[in-house]
């Protein structure tokens, strides 16, 4: 069935350190995956 | 890497890539023929691939057999949890299978969805949720409401699901591309789950029982149709949000001292300055007689940030230009947010789970 739950709320300040390492993680997660391509 | 001993054919064990991980696909679909031979094909490269067709009136059945999905036929619509629950049953995957991913019949996967979602299974995760990304063709390449939902999955992921993550404490999982544990299936898929959005019941039924962790794996990529028109976007984010609401209240959330109520706490404070923040802000200014550019510029360089940001990481140019759009949708889902809040009131629980899906493409 289509349209399973997945409510994309994108939070705000109460959630900031959330947020914070959200950013962080994904950030981190696009230099290594440039960084392994640059290697290989 | 191991989950559990592994039982069963060769072909789901070398497709994962994980000697001892055996996995398989379950997908419930009621009159999804146009899009279910997709869905499938996607998926039977990589595990073994169930299909229950739920009542459907068109050659659902056929097509996914015919894609290479085993087959299961209802000849009543019992709703999703029902059907995954007698798929469940009858077919005893779960003491056959190690993890079963659950996708919608209009999900089509990475071709190595199933291998990078394998590979989060660490010790005492419970279920792996995929990264969800919105089919977008060409014919529908300036529809806004693509767009939006496109732009919304992003800065969630992005942001809040993967700070979630980290932190253990997951409110929602994707009902469209989410990895099971099969002993945790076992035991949060009821035949009829109390909530209109079956998910959210798995989800917090996961946190409550203390079956394991719930993670992100943002290398594992599936595609799912989203809403082409307000009637059809308006409908879906409503029983969403409705569906999250019950389960806040059917499962007391917030009510107890762990990281997970309290993380959740914070969402709901965000919820509430998300929804009242604008118009309060608005109603001040104007009230205080000092509307001017700030309040504008406020929001609007949040929006164009976010959403040029969106653009970039997507490379989907176009979104930079439906910044207006997104943004007066962006105002429409805090309606929603209120609307939400008054159906949980008046029907806080449901006895059926059906629904009518939005327009397939």
């Amino acid at each position: 069935m289509s349209g399973s739950g997945e409510l994309p709320f994108t939070g705000s300040i109460f959630t900031l350190p959330l947020l914070v390492i959200g950013m962080t993680l994904t950030l981190a997660g696009w230099v290594v995956r440039r960084l392994a391509r640059e290697d290989a | 890497m191991r989950l559990l001993p592994s039982r069963g054919t060769d072909h789901a064990r070398r497709a994962t890539g994980v000697e001892t991980t055996r996995v398989a696909v379950l997908v419930a679909s009621k009159d999804g023929a146009s899009t279910i031979g997709a869905t499938v094909a996607s998926a039977v490269g990589q595990a073994d691939v169930f299909v229950v067709s739920d009542g459907s009136r068109d050659r659902t059945g056929a097509v996914a057999r015919a894609a290479g999905a085993h087959v299961i036929e209802l000849t009543e619509n019992v709703g999703k949890p029902a059907a995954i629950h007698h798929a469940l049953t009858t077919l005893r995957l779960a003491e056959r299978y190690d993890a079963i991913a659950i996708l919608d019949d209009d999900t089509t996967i990475a071709p190595n969805f199933i291998r990078k979602a394998v590979e989060r299974f660490r010790e005492g995760v419970a279920i792996v949720v995929g990264r969800t990304m919105t089919r977008w063709p060409h014919e529908n390449r300036w529809n806004v409401w693509l767009g939006s939902r496109a732009y919304a999955y992003w800065r969630y992921q992005a942001t809040l699901r993967r700070g979630q993550s980290a932190l253990g404490v997951m409110n929602c999982i994707s009902g469209s591309n989410s990895v099971f544990r099969s002993s945790v299936l076992a035991q949060i898929a009821i035949e009829q789950t109390p909530y209109i959005v079956d998910d959210t019941y798995w989800t917090l039924e996961t946190h409550r029982r203390k079956l394991g962790r719930i993670v992100y794996a943002p290398d594992a990529h599936a595609w799912v149709c989203d809403p082409l028109t307000l009637r059809d976007w308006y409908r879906q984010n409503l029983r969403w949000i409705w569906g999250m609401y019950q389960g806040i209240a059917g499962h007391h959330v917030g009510r107890r001292v762990t990281r997970f109520d309290v993380a959740s706490v914070l969402l709901m404070l965000d919820w509430c300055a998300y929804v009242f923040g604008m118009p309060i802000a608005i109603g001040l200014a104007l009230w205080l007689g000092w509307f001017s550019l700030h309040l504008v510029l406020f929001y609007a360089i949040g929006y164009a940030a976010w959403t040029l940001l969106a653009a970039i990481a997507t490379k989907k140019w176009r979104l930079a230009a439906m910044l207006p759009a997104i943004a007066v949708i962006d105002v429409i889902y805090r309606v929603v947010f209120v609307h939400a809040l008054v159906k949980t009131i008046r029907e806080p629980r449901v006895t059926s789970c059906r629904w009518v899906s939005p327009v397939r493409y």
